[in-house]
């Protein structure tokens, strides 16, 4: 393999597609190559601190008795406070623009500290009634305190926990009867809220792109906004049967929206995600709206060609679109 | 034999190594789009997103096909409609490969899939014996995946060869699998993992490669799980329509724990010898199982409890490997942010490329598959 990889990259050096100096550094390379632990070693950290933070809320949560509730909330605030202290002092200087981590275990304390506000939280209103029947309270503190951490510490994931917190505060303020309620999307007014927030969320990411407060979260706030906008739209148009047909265009003035973006900034993920969302939209329009009044056997003909030419159409559009990314 | 150009598989793969190199800040931004511009490579090979895209818009449209040939046929024939859909995936696959370039698209995978799934279906139809109809499936499910593996350089396929062996073995036995047979299905999937091993380190195959490292690596589980004390007790209770064997002996039940806790580490340990990123993560995950299998056969601590020592100890031993290794003690691993070079392959055809030297593709010019253009003989040669 080694002399087949001095081949190859002499034949590139002959013909004057790499430098000498160039061709030499990746022989030295090739030829003393180093495995990189770096994704392996991350992922087992991640996994590690996730298994911590949910074995300690576990045990929290079935060893209330015995333990005491003193000493349990007196431990999860010592080890918060611990975690917190110790990420201020090793964390670089603030600064409104993107500030690289001091080290690796930086952002995995920082990381379990974020899990940990939740815990403290919960635990507080459930043992201690701390913010009394203001469950819209308890949601919307932690919620701050992590969007106070990720902007001081810059940390994504821990961006990712805020507004995740920011949806469950909005939902729960919008209907407190969620918390006794899983089945989501029945309810009109969360759906018109997770669109709402959804689009506001990609309003904020596309402004914060262009300020110098912190534009690298823009794609945190873009990937929790598409996905919560498109939710909303396909859930509105699923649900409001008097105006399916408005949400239907809501729907492809979104997708319109994000293939222009993807084409912008040359992302296939948006592309795709875009184009799914549509088609999964029309097909509800098709199956469940137009073809649904057909009568039997007809109806069923009718849907199996329409999703055989449609799987087609929208397979060669998504394969023009794709090779149009290249000519960019 | 392989249904895609070579010179285009060259030329693909001179850019996954030049984007490696890219990665690891050894070319430049201009370097990199020269070389690429000199050998552009025209089979068409998307991004992980857009593969699932067409993955699932082909298994749509293949599926609403399939719908609209049973409702034509009135629901008769079954057998003769999974051949027809078979033939016509296969057909759909081959235009795709050579027409449109696809190259592991989604397109292609799906269609290869499908194609095994109606051609089993069809073989097995109307088997009465479930036994019989699962021999002959894995049967029909080894031959094809050779087949998918050899022409479509699929990955899948290669993984799924030891897969549908290990489901052969077993199906054999109609009342109950006698402990023996354990034995035999760990020894049949280490003989096919150092055959594909051999295959793989010969490089005689450079271009099934990938295909080859996947089957050594399905063998390898495959083995493992023959002797699994998780695979033993399921397996002992799904007898094929006899009743269970009896309970097992000590001796045997230490003997499928040791294996059982025993291999993950090997796999680790060897990973961590031949400095193989592959090995390494099977051994890594493997090791992680066993917290799932303790917990679900042996516990003594609480979960709640496991949880946090398996993650404090987790994340104790990760730190202290990210701490050894950013001292540059190793002369083995790093850990510094770039992509691995684990698995760069440089076939012999592709330096015999670059070193005659072949000018760019025009618009005029269809590699592979195309009336000519560097790729063999065309199709309508």
């Amino acid at each position: 393999m080694k002399t087949m990889s001095k081949d190859l990259f002499d034949a590139l050096r002959d013909r004057g597609f790499i430098t000498d100096e160039k061709c030499d550094a990746i022989h030295r390379w090739y030829d003393h190559p180093k495995v990189n632990l770096y994704l392996e070693l991350r992922s087992l950290l991640y996994l590690g601190v996730i298994l911590f933070a949910g074995g300690l809320s576990l045990f929290i949560y079935t060893h209330i008795e015995q333990l005491g509730h003193l000493t349990i909330i007196s431990a999860l605030i010592a080890l918060y406070l611990g975690c917190l202290v110790w990420s201020a002092k090793v964390a670089k200087p603030f600064s409104w623009q993107k500030v690289e981590s001091p080290n690796t275990a930086y952002d995995y304390v920082l990381l379990l500290a974020a899990l940990l506000v939740p815990i403290i939280i919960a635990y507080l209103q459930s043992q201690f009634n701390f913010f009394g029947n203001r469950w819209s309270l308890a949601s919307f503190i932690p919620m701050l305190i992590l969007f106070g951490m990720a902007y001081f510490f810059d940390h994504q994931g821990v961006l990712s926990l805020a507004i995740s917190s920011l949806a469950a505060w909005l939902g729960i303020t919008i209907k407190p009867s969620l918390l006794l309620d899983f089945d989501l999307f029945n309810h009109h007014e969360l759906i018109i809220t997770c669109f709402a927030l959804g689009v506001a969320l990609l309003a904020f990411a596309t402004f914060i792109k262009t300020t110098r407060f912190k534009p690298h979260f823009n794609d945190t706030y873009q990937q929790f906004g598409t996905h919560l906008a498109f939710l909303g739209a396909l859930a509105a148009l699923i649900e409001f049967d008097r105006s399916w047909a408005l949400w239907w265009l809501v729907l492809f003035a979104l997708g319109a929206w994000h293939l222009y973006q993807a084409f912008h900034r040359k992302n296939s993920y948006l592309m795709m995600v875009a184009i799914l969302y549509m088609y999964i939209g029309t097909c509800y329009v098709v199956s469940g709206k137009i073809l649904a009044h057909l009568d039997g056997e007809n109806e069923i003909y009718a849907n199996l060609f329409y999703y055989l030419f449609s799987g087609i159409g929208v397979g060669m559009l998504i394969n023009r679109l794709h090779k149009k990314f290249k000519t960019l | 034999m392989i249904a895609y150009n070579k010179t285009s598989l060259d030329r693909r793969q001179l850019q996954t190594i030049i984007d490696q190199l890219s990665a690891n800040k050894l070319l430049s931004p201009e370097e990199v789009k020269n070389i690429k511009a000199a050998y552009p490579s025209d089979l068409y090979s998307p991004s992980i997103f857009v593969r699932i895209g067409y993955g699932i818009l082909t298994l749509i449209a293949n599926g609403a096909a399939f719908g609209i040939v049973l409702l034509m046929s009135g629901g008769s024939g079954i057998r003769s409609i999974c051949f027809f859909m078979a033939l016509l995936s296969i057909g759909a696959l081959e235009f795709f490969i050579r027409e449109k370039k696809h190259y592991r698209s989604g397109v292609d995978d799906v269609l290869f899939h499908l194609a095994v799934i109606y051609l089993i279906a069809g073989f097995t139809f109307d088997f009465s014996n479930d036994s019989n109809m699962l021999i002959t499936g894995c049967l029909i499910a080894i031959g094809c995946y050779i087949v998918g593996t050899i022409r479509y350089l699929n990955r899948l396929a290669a993984a799924l060869i030891p897969v549908a062996a290990w489901c052969f073995i077993f199906s054999l036995f109609r009342s109950g699998i006698p402990i023996p047979v354990y034995f035999i299905a760990a020894a049949a999937m280490a003989a096919l993992l150092l055959f594909f091993n051999m295959l793989e380190k010969q490089n005689r195959w450079p271009y099934h490669r990938d295909c080859l490292h996947w089957a050594t690596f399905a063998s390898a589980i495959a083995c493992y799980a023959s002797l699994h004390y998780h695979c033993y007790q399921t397996l002992r209770y799904i007898g094929y329509y006899g009743s269970p064997e009896p309970g097992a002996t000590n001796l045997w039940t230490i003997f499928l724990w040791c294996w059982t806790i025993v291999v993950p580490f090997v796999f680790l340990g060897y990973g961590i010898r031949k400095a193989s990123i592959s090995w390494i993560w099977l051994g890594m995950v493997a090791v992680l199982s066993l917290g799932y299998f303790y917990h679900h056969y042996l516990s003594i601590l609480s979960p709640e409890v496991g949880a946090i020592l398996v993650g404090l100890i987790i994340t104790c031993l990760a730190g202290y490997i990210i701490l050894y290794l950013q001292q540059k003690k190793s002369k083995r691993f790093e850990y510094e942010p770039g992509i691995n070079s684990d698995d760069l392959l440089i076939p012999a055809s592709l330096v015999g490329m670059i070193r005659i030297h072949t000018p760019a593709a025009d618009g005029s010019t269809s590699f592979g598959g195309g009336s000519f253009g560097g790729g063999g003989a065309g199709g309508d040669f």
